[in-house]
């Protein structure tokens, strides 16, 4: 063998090596995630066991449990109103030990509401009372349904307690629909409380790790320059990634746990952009940046990109222009615009671009999902009422190789207003 | 010989039935409504027109409950007698007076509530119609497209209805406190305007006056164009507006390869940038690269004066047309850089009693009451703005108020208050700032007027009908901003102008597309602000003004000078006047192209063909 050839070999292997050691994470949790949900029964897929009916004494002939389209499982319920009737059902839930100040109670469901009375004081709802170690009870903080109708939703409610309130020993939940007409159904009913320990062991040196939460943002930010071990306090309720930043810049995800709160998967034509669905931009970390790589078989067709946006808000309440988007640099615009449209009118008249020079237009929101036209932020005009769904045709901006994509919060400063910009499911999607 | 005037003739024939298949449309010939109106036993209004018959019913609030006027019995009133067109009504706690006043358009409803009582007199007021199916529905101009909504817009304060059987009816409000306190509804087959926060003093009274227009239309622009007759607002727009401050050399554009034009420029750089934005209104400000403020006391403290003379001068060299203007703003200052303490007697305070601002510590709000320190150093502004910086026109922004309605502490307006939609009675008293600042701002704008300083406020215009007569005396205009293009609805009922688009714009197609747009809603189309360069050429701008509005349409306005389109369609003056058509493409570039002229009904029309994006002016020869 040559010294040149001998070179040459080591040179290539070197490269090999380099191209196939990723930074990698081992992640490791105690108690291990998921934890089990509080809330028994809570899909409903076992009809009314564990759960109790409201007013008491009620035969149940008003609830239903079939499948409705877009719920999780086979079954879920449904509440028919009664204009003169406080119907309900609610399940207590122990804590063993009690919930303590400083600790968090995160509730999660879908609900979907059809033929309701738009202008009935009671729009329907959720309900926690509480009750404490200290023998007191008390009604705890949590969303409120719209007053419209609306098709599945999914609702979260954080509910952190302060360092004065008394530890709380057990809750009823409650879902109530009183003095309505039509129905509320509500289905996936998750309740969790509690942190874990999570400990991280980075394999080798990187520029940067960042650990985000599918609930809350960013949970830790640093550089670190060597390969370590980490312990890290999180939430015993949805998912982390860790994403880890090489000295060129690339990034690379690891998730945990598999599955929960987790991107689409990837297929032939399905490129996701990091392993979490939900990505938070607080205003004073405005920037979240992917790469992707073109695939040879995508040649002849378009690329686009498709996500979900929103600002967090507890309401649906109007919207501004903050998503700026960028492919490889390039600011996108009206050109780009497949989903939503490029402007539509409001239920109340008022017609609206959805692309601005500050960005794309984002609705404030608990949620991504369609608006009522008795709302009056409803984009009236647009078939499908949803404003969150962005496809964007980015074929003309992709090059052969990496392509980088930008999202910007671009909220200028304000000591007031610090609206959280809110990426959902980013992804390639080739067609 | 035979076979061309056969080819001829045929081509005639085409040219006369193509033009056939284009709409007609000239200005409509005023006639009066022929209408009937009444009041009827139990006070409500009932006004019809040919088939349709509606009935304007009215609630006033009591504490507790409602008295009504209806139709046959009343409900709360301890007496009402009706006599003609006047009705005289007693409630616990007021007096009414109604009268009714019969316009060639529409029907006048005025209503004086007197408060009989020692106290003050919370009174919610609503005067609606019950038609539990309509065809479609709009609240101050916006189509709503759910079952109930409000809106407020002090300038378009109207309700307009079409029933299912076609026509319409519209409602709008015309004393100057209804339309301040205006809220338009629609609820459970309920469309309607209300005052609810109306506060009469004892012994004082109030006068609530409002419109009625039954059409056989059910066209929204022939409404509009009906209240623009009442109200009189159909004179003259003379100029095009464009903003040009005194920026310094390296202020961005979104045009990497240019900054914003200043005073550096020379006057043939400002001559051709005017001439491509064809705007004799020039807007100039305080530059904050220049560290100048443009707001309160800090105005005249970093105000640099030379070089706003100097610029000022330049764009008169260049342009000696033009009328240049400063911006003013009379509720703001700038907390870093205010005399602190001096004017707190005149914070605007919030319901919490803290001072309120333009959603930023930063910049405080204040009210502007006539013979306080505040005004005195605002007069002292403009008047510097006049007689130091030689500007003969005002930028008024934000001209009625800024950031914050209302006012929750002394002075008092008097008739302003939160009513407990309960019990009906006083949360709390409260001021609005247009009211608070009216006979202020009017003592400006006479004092303007008497000086031939123009104004241009921003805002849609007046929110009172003494304002507006003030406006009209000096052709004063107004226009409001485009951020949303349905704004452009608060100014179908004034000075029909909209300002550019500062969130979309980034070239100057945009502009021209936007020109197109504010013709979809029958408007104007001002300049906005220099982050958008470069301008290369003229563009529709250069034949929209003067303007003397006689009808605004969707696509289109007829004016006594000109008509404008963004749509095909065979276009009059009304008579035979003779005009020269300017087409502009897709582009915004005047192209070359013809508008056959032909008789039809004793009209000349020109016939005009646009593909997309195209627009075309007629002007009228004597015009130019």
């Amino acid at each position: 063998m040559t010294l040149r050839f001998k070179y040459t070999l080591l040179l290539a292997f070197g490269t090999l090596a380099t191209v196939l050691a990723a930074p990698d994470v081992t992640i490791t949790c105690e108690p291990s995630l998921p934890k089990a949900n509080l809330v028994v029964n809570g899909n409903f897929d076992e009809g009314l066991k564990s759960w109790n009916l409201l007013p008491k004494g009620s035969d149940g002939s008003q609830f239903a449990f079939d499948k409705i389209d877009g719920c999780v499982g086979e079954k879920c319920l449904t509440i028919t109103g009664d204009p003169d009737q406080k119907r309900g059902a609610f399940q207590r839930i122990t804590f063993t030990p009690s919930v303590k100040p400083g600790e968090t109670i995160f509730l999660r469901m879908l609900t979907r509401k059809a033929a309701c009375d738009i202008d009935a004081k009671n729009p329907g709802g959720i309900a926690l009372h509480a009750f404490c170690e200290n023998k007191t009870a008390r009604y705890l903080p949590v969303f409120r349904l719209t007053q419209e109708d609306h098709d599945w939703t999914f609702r979260e409610s954080i509910i952190k307690l302060l360092e004065t309130d008394a530890p709380i020993s057990a809750l009823n939940l409650y879902l109530c629909y009183y003095d309505n007409e039509g129905t509320l159904s509500f289905d996936d009913i998750q309740l969790y409380t509690g942190t874990a320990k999570a400990t991280l062991e980075l394999n080798e040196e990187v520029r940067k790790v960042e650990v985000l939460h599918s609930v809350h943002g960013k949970l830790l930010k640093e550089k670190i320059t060597k390969a370590c071990r980490k312990e890290l306090i999180i939430p015993a309720y949805g998912s982390i990634c860790v994403v880890m930043e090489d000295a060129s810049g690339k990034r690379f995800y690891r998730h945990y746990p598999e599955g929960i709160d987790a991107n689409v998967l990837a297929s032939d034509n399905t490129i996701p952009l990091g392993t979490i669905s939900r990505n938070f931009l607080p205003h004073d970390d405005i920037t979240l940046k992917y790469d992707f790589n073109t695939n040879p078989l995508s040649e002849g067709k378009k690329t686009f990109l498709c996500f979900k946006s929103r600002i967090d808000n507890s309401i649906i309440g109007g919207h501004t222009h903050i998503c700026m988007v960028k492919v490889n640099g390039t600011q996108l615009g009206d050109k780009e615009m497949v989903l939503p449209c490029r402007e539509f009118t409001s239920s109340r008249g008022t017609l609206y671009k959805v692309t601005g020079n500050s960005g794309y237009l984002v609705f404030y929101a608990p949620a991504c999902a369609p608006i009522d036209v008795e709302n009056n932020y409803c984009p009236a005009s647009l078939d499908s009422h949803d404003p969150f769904t962005f496809k964007l045709d980015i074929t003309s901006h992709v090059k052969a190789g990496t392509n980088s994509i930008e999202f910007t919060n671009t909220c200028r400063s304000n000591p007031k207003y610090h609206p959280v910009l809110i990426i959902e499911q980013p992804r390639i999607i080739i067609e | 010989m035979k076979h061309l005037v056969l080819t001829v003739t045929t081509l005639l024939v085409i040219a006369t039935l193509q033009a056939q298949s284009l709409p007609d449309i000239a200005p409509k010939a005023v006639t009066p409504v022929p209408y009937q109106a009444k009041l009827l036993p139990g006070g409500a209004v009932e006004v019809s027109l040919g088939t349709q018959t509606y009935t304007i019913l009215g609630d006033f609030s009591l504490r507790p409950g409602w008295a009504k006027l209806a139709a046959t019995e009343t409900e709360g009133f301890t007496s009402v007698n009706v006599n003609g067109d006047s009705l005289a009504a007693s409630a616990p706690g007021f007096e009414l007076k109604r009268t009714l006043s019969r316009a060639v358009e529409c029907l006048v409803v005025t209503d004086l509530i007197t408060n009989t009582g020692t106290e003050n007199l919370p009174l919610m007021y609503r005067q609606y119609v019950n038609l539990p199916k309509v065809k479609e529905y709009r609240l101050c101009g916006n189509r709503i497209y759910s079952k109930r909504a409000a809106g407020t817009n002090s300038i378009n304060s109207t309700v307009m209805v079409v029933p299912e059987e076609g026509g319409s009816l519209t409602l709008l409000a015309v004393s100057d406190i209804f339309r301040v306190h205006i809220k338009t509804f629609s609820a459970k087959g309920l469309y309607g305007l209300a005052d609810e926060i109306l506060v009469v003093k004892p012994g004082a009274t109030v006068e609530m006056s409002f419109a009625i227009f039954p059409s056989t239309s059910s066209d929204y622009y022939d409404a509009v164009n009906a209240m623009r007759r009442f109200k009189d607002v159909n004179y003259v727009i003379a100029k095009g507006f464009a903003f040009l401050a005194p920026y310094p050399p390296g202020v961005k554009t979104f045009n990497p390869d240019y900054d914003r034009i200043g005073k550096d420029d020379t006057v043939e750089e400002i001559r051709r940038w005017l001439d491509c934005k064809s705007a004799d209104y020039v807007g100039c400000g305080s530059v904050g690269s220049l560290n100048e403020r443009a707001h309160g006391t800090a105005f005249l403290k970093n105000i640099k004066t030379d070089i706003h003379k100097a610029f000022h001068q330049k764009i008169l060299d260049a342009r000696p047309t033009a009328t240049v203007f400063h911006y003013f703003h009379a509720h703001l200052d700038v907390k870093a850089d205010m005399e602190q303490g001096t004017y707190d007697q005149w914070k605007q305070l919030k319901p919490d009693g803290t001072q309120g601002d333009y959603r930023n510590p930063a910049l405080p709000l204040f009210i502007a009451v006539d013979g306080t320190n505040w005004t005195d150093y605002q007069e002292k502004r403009l008047k510097f703005i006049h007689e130091v910086l030689n500007c003969n026109g005002i930028f008024w922004d934000e001209f009625p108020y800024s950031a914050l309605e209302f006012h929750y502490g002394e002075p008092w307006d008097g008739v302003t208050g939160d009513i407990n939609p309960r019990t009906h009675e006083i949360t709390r008293l409260k001021s609005s700032v247009a009211l608070l600042s009216l006979s202020w701002r009017a003592k400006m704008l006479e004092w303007m007027g008497a000086n031939n300083i123009m104004l241009i406020a921003n805002g849609g215009g007046p929110y009172t009908k003494s304002m507006t007569d003030i406006f009209r005396k000096y052709k004063f205009i107004a226009f409001e901003e485009t951020g949303s293009l349905s704004n452009l609805t608060q100014v179908h009922l004034f000075t029909p102008i909209g300002l550019g688009d500062h969130i979309t714009e980034r070239n100057e197609l945009d502009c021209y597309r936007n020109m197109l747009r504010h013709l979809d809603f029958g408007c104007l189309y001002y300049y906005y602000h220099q982050q958008v360069e470069p301008f290369t050429h003229y563009t529709l701008s250069r034949y929209m003004f003067p303007t003397t509005p006689i009808e605004l349409h969707e696509g289109y306005i007829i004016a006594k000078e000109r008509i404008l389109t963004n749509r095909s369609g065979n276009f009059s003056f009304g008579g035979n006047e003779e005009a020269e058509a300017h087409f502009f493409d897709a582009n915004g570039y005047e192209v070359k192209r013809e508008a056959p002229k032909f008789q039809k009904d004793g009209k000349t029309y020109y016939k005009v063909e646009l593909g997309e994006y195209e627009s075309c002016a007629l002007v009228k020869k004597e015009a130019k």
